[in-house]
């Protein structure tokens, strides 16, 4: 009996047990249909297996429910929770299975849950719409849009709703945010590389610079040694040279004795020589310097006429022994020229030079000086021989350095080839141009031009300010004397140019103008006009006799300079005339005065 | 009384020229052949104007006119300097150091001669100079 008992409990358990296994068999299939994990079931039947797809009409909008980015979930009219997608779960922070069942209003935190029922109340008349603050099992908020409509059904009817995170809407502009960060870190990446390939390319450039730098550096140091090497040889070649002239001249000063006329005559043609030779060490540094654009010149206000015929006195005695007459053609009333008298003597005497070798005897050469007739901002002067001339090939080539005439090989003396060189060097620092004019066939015919001097220009700036017509002006005038006479050109130049610097600091640049040196018969002044009175004028005197007074080198060098001032009448100007007309009638009232000889 | 002058060059010929030419215009000659003598000359013999040139062995003539210029009794005796050398960067260079003239060579005897009385001439207004 107790074993018949013990038997039935024992099979009562297998059953229980088996029970229990499909239980949890079935509560498995259930949370995998729920899940969206089953597709079939395969269920054993009395005619063996039978396959059951859950593939239903409904499938579509179930994906859908599951996909959409909005909770969605369907109540019955008291807001019993009957279904729920996975993003409604995830809103609230519940999962689906404990939702199922429970009340949607129990989902709000406790003051929205009167709101919350009075949204479901009013759907069931259609459709309500609220903002809901949900609260997490984990105690976090979230803010909702719910959107609640009524599911007319029969017997009774359903609510859907629809909830929309709020705070996921705040989530997306941080994302969005993040984003931007993320691109602007891109950018800021970008931008790096690019500013390093800028700076690579920069590093390429200053390189190439380098190179280019390197190599003007050669070339510089190249020049710098040519130079050198010339201002050596140059050195070198005087000091000899300067002992044979100190001597010639001790002797025909008779500090050796008395000497006879043929004596004389010899130490003349030796110190003539030497004095060529002179000239021949001056050209080759003069060619260098022509070569680096050292070659200097300082411009004054000259009559070219003079300068002519200066040089043209030096020549007489050497054009005398070939028999050649020398003839001058300078026009009347030339205008002052704006040249440096010495430099415009060299490129004369080179011209001349060269004219008396190319000549035969009993022929004559003739300098003209005029007006330029196509440009009468120009004087052009020309020095025309009646020698072998040049060939029209040669036309050019005979302004270039070393060039050698090939019938020069005739002439009974050659030079270094530099002088021509050198004169067009000179003329073009001065801005003008030289030539030879190639359709004379019975001789040569060299022409230069050099600027007219212009009042007007040097003017123009204090004009163009208005300070010369609102106040009166003053005419300061610095006359350069020397004790005695000039001893040399090279001498008077340094002295003028040393005058001029002092003179320069004594000024006011913007309101006072210092004219170049103006050198007439055989005087100097420098002229400065300034915008001031005669008071005025009288604190600029004392400050250049100052400063003067301090040049100890131009006193040994027996250099003094005389001051005065001056105040003209001025024709008036008026303020609405234009800025040519201004300046052409100061111009002109300062061109006459500049004619005066001053006091 | 003679004025003296200390004529500072190494080439001898050259020294003899202006030997020549000075003497004859009644000056009472020194002569120094380096940088060195020409320090030790001048201090000794007092000169009253130094003719310098600027190329010499044992140092050169910016070296004597630094030392001359800081020795009190010396310190204002003029110095005319008489150079080959290209005035354009040597002269100012001269000027600074303490010349009170660059004359170029080859020069004209007139230069040197009127540029001697000139230099005496102011020197003698400051009769410290002179001893």
């Amino acid at each position: 009996m107790r074993s018949v008992k013990n038997q039935a409990n024992r099979e009562l358990h297998a059953k229980l047990d088996r029970a229990q296994a499909r239980l949890l068999d079935l509560e498995a299939a259930m949370k995998a249909i729920r899940g969206g994990e089953v597709d079939s079931i395969m269920v054993d039947g009395p005619q063996g297996s039978e396959i059951f797809t859950l593939q239903s009409p409904e499938e579509p909008y179930r994906m859908m429910l599951e996909r959409m980015n909005e909770g969605a979930a369907s109540l019955n009219a008291d807001g019993t929770i009957l279904f729920c997608n996975m993003r409604f779960a995830a809103i609230v922070g519940q999962p689906p299975e404990k939702l199922v069942g429970s009340p949607v209003t129990a989902l709000a935190t406790p003051t929205a849950r009167e709101h919350f029922q009075q949204l479901l109340l009013e759907s069931l008349q259609g459709e309500a719409r609220g903002e809901l603050q949900f609260v997490r099992t984990d105690g976090t908020l979230a803010l909702v849009l719910a959107s609640l409509s009524v599911v007319p059904a029969e017997p009774v009817c359903g609510l859907c709703m629809v909830a929309t995170e709020l705070s996921q809407r705040e989530n997306e502009v941080e994302q969005l945010e993040s984003l931007n960060a993320h691109l602007e870190k891109r950018v800021r990446g970008r931008t790096l590389e690019l500013q390093s390939a800028n700076e690579q390319l920069k590093q390429q450039f200053e390189k190439g610079e380098q190179t280019n730098r390197a190599l003007e550096q050669s070339r510089n140091e190249q020049i710098r040694l040519k130079d050198e090497f010339l201002s050596h040889v140059s050195h070198e070649l005087r000091s000899p040279l300067s002992v044979v002239h100190q001597f010639v001249s001790i002797l025909l000063d008779g500090l050796g004795g008395a000497i006879n006329a043929d004596q004389k005559e010899y130490l003349e043609i030796a110190m003539r020589n030497a004095n060529q030779l002179k000239g021949m060490i001056d050209d080759l540094l003069e060619a260098s310097r022509a070569d680096t654009c050292k070659l200097r010149i300082m411009q004054s206000m000259i009559s070219i006429g003079e300068v002519i015929q200066q040089t043209m006195r030096s020549f007489r005695a050497t054009y005398a022994a070939k028999v050649i007459s020398l003839k001058a053609e300078i026009a009347d009333d030339l205008p002052l020229v704006y040249a440096d008298p010495a430099r415009i003597g060299q490129v004369l005497t080179n011209l001349l030079d060269n004219a008396a070798k190319f000549s035969p005897s009993q022929s004559s050469i003739t300098v003209r000086a005029h007006v330029l007739e196509e440009d009468p901002a120009f004087v052009r002067v020309s020095v025309a021989d009646c020698g072998c001339g040049i060939v029209p090939e040669e036309s050019d080539r005979i302004f270039e350095r070393l060039y050698q005439a090939k019938n020069s090989l005739q002439a009974s003396r050659r030079g270094l080839g530099l002088g021509l060189y050198i004169c067009k060097e000179l003329i073009s620092q001065h801005g003008g141009r030289i030539w030879n004019d190639d359709k004379r066939k019975d001789g040569c015919t060299l022409s230069f031009t050099v600027p007219v001097f212009s009042v007007g220009k040097m003017i123009a700036p204090i004009i163009r300010q208005g300070t010369l017509i609102d106040s009166s002006f003053t005419l300061v005038t610095v006359e350069v004397l020397h004790s005695e006479a000039w001893p040399s050109d090279s001498q008077r130049e340094r002295a003028l140019s040393r005058v001029h610097d002092v003179l320069g600091r004594c000024i006011l640049p913007d309101l006072d103008v210092l004219l170049p040196c103006q050198q007439q018969s055989a005087r100097n002044f420098f002229w400065i006009v300034a915008c001031t009175d005669q008071k005025g004028a009288e604190v600029i005197v004392k400050r250049m006799r100052e400063q003067l007074s301090l040049c100890k080198d131009l006193q040994l060098a027996g250099v003094s300079c005389s001051v005065s001032t001056k105040t003209p009448h001025l024709d008036a100007i008026e303020n609405d005339w234009s800025f040519e007309r201004q300046v052409q009638s100061v111009a002109s009232c300062l061109g006459k005065l500049l004619k005066v000889e001053p006091v | 009384m003679q004025n003296r002058i200390l004529i500072v060059e190494d080439d001898l010929d050259m020294v003899r020229a202006m030997a020549v030419r000075l003497k004859s215009q009644g000056y009472s000659l020194v002569v120094a052949k380096d940088a060195i003598s020409a320090i030790s000359v001048a201090r000794k013999e007092k000169p009253d104007l130094i003719v310098l040139d600027l190329g010499l062995p044992a140092g050169d003539g910016f070296m004597v006119m630094k030392r001359l210029k800081a020795l009190p009794d010396l310190m204002l005796v003029p110095i005319i300097v008489v150079s080959a050398r290209n005035p354009k960067f040597n002269e100012p260079l001269a000027l600074q150091a303490g010349a009170d003239l660059f004359l170029q060579k080859p020069f004209e005897a007139a230069e040197l001669l009127g540029a001697i009385q000139n230099a005496l001439r102011l020197s003698g207004a400051r009769p410290e100079a002179r001893k």
